[in-house]
C-alpha cells in the first residue's frame, strides 16, 4: 500500500475512534462512570492536526470545526424538544449518575423511552464542568456530529464536493444542527451509514482498508439506533442494503455488532423498565386501515411529503433509475425511498390527531430523509465509476468467498 | 459557498456575552421563564423532595414543562404538601412560607 493510502486509512481509524467516543461514554454511564470530556477534546485536537496535515483536501474542516464549537456555546438550550426531552434526560443522567435515570418514567411526557446517546454525552460535559448549566453540555452536539463531517471529508476526497455537501447540510438542517435537536444528527448518521455500506462494496476499498470500514459501519449502525427511535428502522434498512452486496459476511458481523450495542446499551433496559412508545397505544394496523379508508388522511400525508421532500424523493428516484446498473447506488437510493415509505406508514398508524402530529413533526422526520439522501448522493456522485455493476445474480453471493 | 456559510452563521442566535459565560454555573438560565426561575430560587431556599404546582401553572404547558425540567432534581408531584403558586392566589388552608418575584411557596398540610 502506498503512503497516501496508509495515511487515509489512519484518518478512517481516527473517525472510528471519534464515533466510538459517545458509545463508550454511554456504556460508562451504565456502570456509574463517565468519559472525561478531556479525552474527546484531545482526540479532536489530533483530528484538527490531521486535517492540517492533509489541508489540500481537508482545509475547510480547520475553519468549520472550531466555528461549530463556538456557535454551539453562543446560545443556551431554548427549543422545546431540546429542553423537554434531550437535555432534560441529560440533566437526569448527570444528577442521578446513571444512563437509565429517565427509565423511572418520571415526567412521562418527555418520552423516556428515547435513546440517550446525545444526553449521556451532554451529561459527561456537565460532569467535566462539575455543574449543570444551560449551555456547556451542548458540546455533546459537536462530539456526536463532527465525526460525520470528518468522515465525509475523507470519503469525498474533494474539497469542492465536501463544500457543496456541507452547504446543502446547512441549508437543509438550518438551526436544527446546533439547537439541541437530534433530527439532523440522525439524518447525517443515516446518510453516512449508507455511504460507508456502499463504499464497502466498491473496488475502491483495498483489502487493508476493509476492517476499518466494517468498524465504521458497525459504529454508525450503533450510533444511529441510539440517537432517536427512528434510527432503528433506518439502521435496519441500511444493514439490509449492505447485506445484499459482496463481502456480506463481514457486513453481517458489523451490523450484528451495531445492533447488539443498541440492545445492550438501551433497548434491554427499556424493556426491563416496561416503558412503551406512545405510537403503539392502540392497534396500529387497524388505525392505518381506517386512515386509508377515510380518503382524506393519505392525501394529507402525501401533500406534506411533497411539500417538505419532493425534490429529494424525486432525486432518490432518479438516482435509483440512473444508477440501476450499479448495485450500491441503486441500493442506497432504494433504502432512502423505503425509509420515506416507512415514515408514511408511521403517520398512517399514529394514534394522535393526524393534523397535529404532521404539523409538529413532519418537517423534522423528513429532514432525516433529505439529509440521508444528500449525504448518500454526495458519495454516489464522487464514486460513480467505482461502484460495481448490479448484474451479479442475487444468490451468487452465497457462494462468494469471504473478503 | 463561503458567502452562504457566513450568511448561515449570521442567522443563528449567537451572543458574545452568552459565549463568554458558557462555563458559569447559572449560564443560560435566561432561557427559562421568570416564574420558573423564581420557583427554583424558592426550592433552593426551602428544599423538599417534591413540590406541587398550582393549576394555573399546570395548565400552562410552557411553565409546567420548564418547571419540571429546570427544577430537577426537585420533583413535581401532585400530592406534595409544598405548593408553588402565583402570588395573586391565596390557597385555602395553606400557610405562606416564602415569596420570590411573582411566585409564592405555601405549605398545605393534607
Amino acid at each position: 500500500m502506498n503512503a497516501r493510502a496508509e495515511i487515509r486509512r489512519g484518518g478512517f481509524w481516527l473517525v472510528a475512534l471519534l464515533l466510538a467516543i459517545p458509545l463508550i461514554n454511554l456504556a460508562a454511564w451504565h456502570v456509574g462512570a463517565f468519559l472525561n470530556p478531556l479525552i474527546p477534546a484531545a482526540l479532536w485536537l489530533v483530528a484538527l492536526g490531521y486535517a492540517a496535515r492533509h489541508a489540500h483536501t481537508l482545509w475547510p474542516l480547520l475553519l468549520v470545526l472550531p466555528a461549530f464549537g463556538v456557535l454551539l456555546l453562543g446560545h443556551p438550550v431554548v427549543d422545546w424538544d431540546a429542553r423537554s426531552i434531550w437535555f432534560f434526560h441529560a440533566k437526569r443522567i448527570f444528577l442521578d449518575g446513571s444512563a437509565t435515570a429517565p427509565l423511572d418514567n418520571y415526567a412521562a411526557w418527555s418520552h423516556n423511552d428515547y435513546p440517550v446517546l446525545v444526553p449521556a454525552m451532554a451529561a459527561s460535559f456537565a460532569r467535566g464542568l462539575r455543574h449543570w448549566n444551560e449551555i456547556f453540555p451542548k458540546l455533546a452536539i459537536f462530539a456526536t456530529t463532527a465525526p460525520v463531517l470528518l468522515l465525509m471529508g475523507l470519503l469525498l476526497r474533494n474539497t469542492l464536493a465536501w463544500g457543496l455537501w456541507f452547504t446543502a447540510v446547512l441549508a437543509l438542517a438550518g438551526p436544527l444542527l446546533i439547537n439541541g435537536y437530534v433530527d439532523a444528527l440522525t439524518g447525517l448518521y443515516f446518510g453516512a451509514a449508507l455511504a460507508v455500506a456502499a463504499h464497502l462494496q466498491t473496488p475502491d476499498v483495498p483489502p487493508a482498508q476493509r476492517p476499518v470500514f466494517a468498524w465504521l459501519l458497525a459504529l454508525l449502525i450503533a450510533a444511529l439506533t441510539l440517537t432517536k427511535n427512528e434510527g432503528l428502522p433506518a439502521a435496519g434498512l441500511a444493514a439490509l442494503m449492505a447485506f445484499t452486496g459482496p463481502r456480506w459476511r463481514r457486513v453481517l458481523a458489523a451490523c450484528a455488532a451495531g445492533f447488539l450495542v443498541y440492545l445492550l446499551l438501551w433497548k434491554l433496559h427499556v424493556w426491563q423498565a416496561r416503558i412503551g412508545n406512545d405510537l403503539f397505544v392502540r392497534s396500529p394496523l387497524q388505525q392505518a386501515l381506517e386512515r386509508l379508508r377515510d380518503g382524506t388522511s393519505a392525501p394529507l400525508i402525501l401533500a406534506q411529503f411533497v411539500r417538505h421532500s419532493a425534490p429529494f424523493l424525486m432525486a432518490a428516484l432518479a438516482l435509483a433509475w440512473v444508477g440501476r446498473q450499479q448495485r450500491p447506488v441503486l441500493g442506497g437510493a432504494l433504502v432512502v425511498l423505503g425509509y420515506a415509505a416507512l415514515l408514511f406508514g408511521v403517520y398512517l398508524m399514529t394514534p394522535h390527531n393526524l393534523d397535529w402530529h404532521l404539523g409538529t413533526s413532519v418537517s423534522r422526520t423528513l429532514l432525516v430523509v433529505n439529509l440521508a439522501l444528500v449525504t448518500f448522493l454526495a458519495w454516489a456522485l464522487t464514486h460513480w465509476r467505482a461502484a460495481p455493476a448490479a448484474a451479479t445474480p442475487s444468490l451468487s453471493r452465497l457462494t462468494e468467498p469471504t473478503a | 459557498m463561503g458567502i452562504y456559510w457566513a450568511y448561515w452563521v449570521r442567522q443563528q442566535p449567537w451572543q458574545a456575552n452568552v459565549f463568554a459565560s458558557s462555563l458559569a454555573p447559572d449560564a443560560g438560565e435566561h432561557a427559562v421563564p421568570r416564574e420558573v426561575r423564581a420557583m427554583k430560587a424558592l426550592a433552593q431556599r426551602h428544599p423538599a423532595p417534591a413540590y406541587r404546582l398550582d393549576p394555573a401553572f399546570v395548565e400552562h404547558p410552557l411553565i409546567f414543562q420548564r418547571a419540571t425540567e429546570f427544577l430537577y432534581s426537585f420533583r413535581i408531584a401532585r400530592h406534595s404538601p409544598w405548593l408553588l403558586a402565583p402570588d395573586t392566589h391565596s390557597p385555602a388552608n395553606c400557610r405562606l412560607i416564602d415569596q420570590q418575584q411573582n411566585v409564592a411557596l405555601y405549605e398545605c398540610p393534607r
